[in-house]
């Protein structure tokens, strides 16, 4: 059964005035299945950052459908979508969205505490994913005190630490430099390889789409094309530049 | 880590946004907990402020206190909660149910509520005592009283506690409701949308203008003579005038201004400048609403302090208007005064200084321009200008007896006694009876018309006065003729009216207490006015308590409009975070933002005081002209420069407080 089930998504937003329809999503439909690592891309208004806000339950679309572990969203109130965030989502942003007022450590503990799971097991656990993200040293620290890669990979470790059905990151590397990008990239691909983690990357980059396995193009609303990683990444980065140049006019700034 | 320890944690991590809040807040419940406790205080039971008991002062001094910090507890709240609406949309996102958000707030909004309540009341017992002792002293004012037996009273505690903890909660459940009401995708991007900018016109300005400067024209026109009541209208006229001129200045005037200083390039596109200002209009237009309210809030408050500050500090001087004799007489016959010396000379304990012993006349007279309007021992009097209205005479030698007995001071205006060394015959003194100098400031040099034994006599006046020499409540205007005159022109004593006056002045008038008691027996009531003590007591027993009141409503409202600004700053801080992050990459140095933060919230704690400042000494000269009761002149507007010093004391410490925790947020050493 596949993790995520996108049917035929829609959404108009009508400016306060009533007039003047615009349409972010214009019939999108995609699956995701368990373990897959699929990258979303497009220029800027094609609706990439809609739909990911629509998968994340943060915006309800007009119409379609959005199955997520076979849970329909659009049948689910405010509590069961938080129960739902809990348990089935993890949620990575561009500018990393952690409290100031926690350590990395509270930070990160953070959803298990929500789900009352064991002190020892959320110690356990949060130790094993700072591992995994070479965050170990810095669990003590505040977010200010570090650096830009070091927070977003924070901010991987709460995503991941309840095992969620899929994780959505959206422009994780938009405020990193490349050698940051490059580890926090390297990061999420040991997630997905090592702990079979559904991930839904959003990006701009070239470079950061280039570690996914399929990658959706995005262009006014519908799905452009898609293609999959067959050999090595450079490859795949060339294949990713092709797209682009096809996509045409407006994305010289995906370059 | 569970809620409450979130909840611990946030406070602590936050101390330095908390710190104000708490500080208000307690500074707050310590007031209502001393209002409290001298409202339960039987020992305070006895004393009354004027017409009513001093419990019901404090009783109603103590809910405005309450209403007032609502009003501050739920400002500060919901601007905490708005600051936080990211972190809010952060647990939503990981899963927190609304429920569980809204019990953390609940718990923190509780946790800091309780505590500042706790310290509150323990701070309030510490100083109860201390405050209460204060207040017996400002209530006494330099008369000998009783001591004060003191205890503390379990009702004040529990009323104090609960009344804000109610006031807490009610907070909390608003916080709640904001949660609950609030949809995730708006929380993510609240921190982005902007407050809403007025936009100016020119037709607002000017109307703002014409609305404060016809307040100030009403104010500064009142007419001291008329009755309290008559005042409410154009009071209330002003006031409302005064508030919506105030706001529409904020909405238009201030940013058309600064839209002009943004025009004017080689102002603008300095360093400094360019950033600062450009910040401010921003600021400006989004915070025209707490500035209105922050400048009337402070013009308030100064007016209040500097009132009733100037208002006790001058009851002493103006003891003598009411009372210039210790003890006075009236139409007693010799057996009385004999008795009545009798009495004094055997009190070893008083210093007799001086006796006075004159007879006050009374005659009919006209003058032209001249009206009675008063409202003292006689009733209320009003004549129409230049009718024919009761005149007191008294001789010259009577006037230079109770002048030098009473040690009546001069004053630079025409409210103290004149002095002078000779009367010519025909001229002579007009001691006007009338409080306000409306009348009296266009006779001097005119004729006086007197009905004499001889028929009508003109006197031509060469001194005007407000001069009350027989105290205030039996002030009638009196005209003093030289002694000659007097014995050829009022010779048949059977034509008139007279008044016998008696009047004992003491060296040491509060002390005499016992005396007076013994005194009040031997004369009659009808014959005797209140002695010094008694209107002593009645004047500071009533302003006592209410510069007392006014002292600590005047801090409350200054910690409370300083710490609103100073969340203000903070908040706005967060916003412009990224602002000066992208100022700092573009090669702004430390020095250069902490320049431009520095002037930038200058302009936001400078720009209501400095409106507040020009309507409340506007308000004090109103009130200067209102107090003609006063002989003396009353510096008001040096207490006005003494308070206003220290409101800018405890401004200047939230102004750096402000600045410090502004330049945290947007410059962080990393």
């Amino acid at each position: 059964m596949p993790v995520l089930v996108v049917d035929n998504l829609k959404k108009t937003y009508s400016s306060k005035h009533g007039g003047n329809r615009s349409k972010a999503l214009n019939g999108i439909s995609f699956q995701v299945e368990k373990g897959e690592f699929v990258g979303i891309m497009g220029p800027s208004g094609a609706g990439k950052s809609t739909l990911l806000n629509v998968i994340a339950t943060i915006d309800q679309a007009t119409s379609g459908d959005v199955v997520i572990g076979g849970q329909d969203l659009g049948r689910m109130d405010h509590e069961k979508l938080a129960m739902f965030r809990r348990e089935k989502l993890g949620f990575i942003f561009q500018d990393y969205n952690l409290l100031d007022t926690m350590t990395f450590r509270e930070n990160i503990e953070l959803p298990l505490v929500l789900s009352k799971v064991s002190p020892d097991h959320i110690e356990k656990k949060v130790n094993e994913i700072a591992k995994i993200l070479g965050i170990e040293d810095l669990l003590e620290k505040y977010p200010y005190e570090v650096s830009g890669g070091q927070r977003q990979r924070a901010s991987a470790a709460r995503a991941m630490i309840s095992n969620p059905e899929l994780i959505l990151a959206d422009e994780p590397t938009g405020a990193l430099d490349s050698r940051s990008s490059a580890e926090l990239l390297q990061c999420l691909t040991n997630l997905n390889e090592k702990n079979q983690a559904t991930i839904l990357l959003v990006t701009h980059d070239a470079f950061a789409a280039s570690y996914c396995r399929r990658i959706l193009f995005i262009k006014d609303g519908e799905i452009f094309t898609e293609i999959d990683r067959g050999g090595n990444r450079k490859e795949f980065f060339d294949q990713i530049l092709k797209v682009l140049a096809v996509l045409g006019g407006d994305n010289r700034e995906l370059l | 880590m569970n809620f409450y320890s979130m909840a611990v944690n946030n406070i602590k991590r936050k101390s330095e946004t908390y710190f104000t809040y708490f500080l208000s807040t307690t500074f707050a419940v310590a007031i209502f907990y001393i209002f409290c406790t001298i409202y339960y205080n039987p020992e305070f039971a006895d004393f009354h402020t004027g017409i009513s008991k001093i419990g019901i002062v404090f009783q109603f001094s103590a809910v405005i206190v309450l209403g007032f910090s609502s009003i501050f507890v739920f400002y500060a709240n919901s601007l905490f909660i708005r600051s936080r609406k990211k972190e809010i949309a952060i647990f939503s996102l990981l899963g927190m149910r609304k429920r569980e958000i809204g019990l953390l707030l609940f718990t923190e909004t509780l946790i800091v509520g309780v505590c500042s309540a706790a310290c509150g009341i323990l701070l309030g017992s510490l100083f109860s005592r201390f405050f209460s002792m204060i207040l017996v002293k400002l209530m006494l004012g330099g008369a000998p009283g009783n001591h004060m037996s003191f205890r503390l009273t379990w009702q004040p505690v529990v009323i104090s506690f609960g009344v804000f903890l109610l006031l807490f909660v009610l907070n909390a459940f608003y916080s709640m409701r904001i949660i609950y009401k609030s949809k995730l995708i708006d929380l993510l991007s609240a921190a982005k949308e902007g407050e809403k900018a007025p936009e100016f016109s020119w037709i607002s300005s000017g109307l703002s203008f014409a609305m404060i400067l016809s307040a100030y024209v009403i104010l500064l026109n009142f007419n001291g003579n008329e009755g309290a009541i008559r005042l409410i209208k154009p009071v209330i006229l002003a006031g409302v005038l005064l508030v919506a001129g105030t706001y529409l200045l904020f909405q238009n005037v201030i940013i058309l201004i600064f839209s002009k200083c943004k025009n004017n390039n080689t102002f603008y596109l300095k360093t400094g400048n360019f950033i600062s200002i450009s910040q401010l209009i921003y600021r400006i237009k989004a915070n025209a609403n707490m500035f209105c309210v922050i400048a009337l809030m402070s013009a308030f408050t100064i007016t209040l302090m500097s009132g009733v500050i100037s208002f006790y500090i001058s009851l002493n001087s103006s003891m003598t208007i009411y009372a210039p004799y210790s003890y006075l007489c009236r139409n007693i016959d010799a057996s009385v005064k004999k008795q009545v010396l009798h009495a004094v000379q055997q009190d070893k304990s008083v210093q007799l200084y001086a006796v006075t012993d004159i007879d006050v006349l009374t005659t009919k007279a006209s003058l032209e321009g001249y009206k009675v309007d008063t409202n003292s021992e006689y009733g209320k009097i009003t004549t129409s200008v230049g009718e024919k209205f009761d005149l007191d005479i008294i001789r010259f030698s009577d006037y230079q007896k109770v002048i030098r007995d009473t040690k009546a001071k001069e004053s630079n205006g025409n409210k103290g006694a004149i002095y002078v060394s000779t009367l010519k015959k025909g001229d002579c003194l007009f001691l006007d009876g009338n409080y306000g100098h409306d009348y009296s400031d266009r006779i001097d040099g005119k004729n006086i018309h007197v009905v004499t034994d001889s028929g009508e006599k003109d006197f031509h006046i060469t001194g005007v006065s407000l001069f009350k020499y027989m105290g205030a409540a039996h002030a009638r205007t009196t005209l003093v003729i030289p002694d000659e005159d007097a014995r050829t022109d009022f010779a048949d004593q059977g034509r008139y009216q007279v008044n016998h006056c008696f009047g004992l002045k003491l060296g040491n008038p509060l002390e005499a207490g016992a005396l007076y008691d013994k005194l009040n027996t031997i004369v009659s009531a009808g014959n005797r006015d209140m002695s010094y003590l008694e209107y002593h007591q009645l004047l500071f027993n009533m302003y006592g308590a209410y510069i007392f009141i006014g002292i600590f409503l005047g801090i409350l409202f200054l910690l409370a409009a300083g710490s609103i600004i100073f969340y203000k700053q903070l908040m706005e801080a967060r916003d412009d975070e990224g602002r000066y992050e992208i100022l700092r990459k573009i090669g702004m140095s430390k020095k250069e933002v902490e320049a431009s933060v520095h002037r930038q919230i200058a302009a936001a704690f400078l720009l209501p005081s400095a409106v507040a400042l020009i309507h409340s000494v506007v308000i004090l000269i109103t009130y200067q002209h209102m107090v003609y009761t006063i002989a003396v002149d009353s510096p008001i507007l040096w207490y006005v420069f003494a308070v206003v010093m220290i409101y800018f004391l405890i401004y200047a410490m939230f102004y750096l407080l402000s600045v410090r925790g502004y330049l945290s947020v947007v410059w962080k050493e990393n």
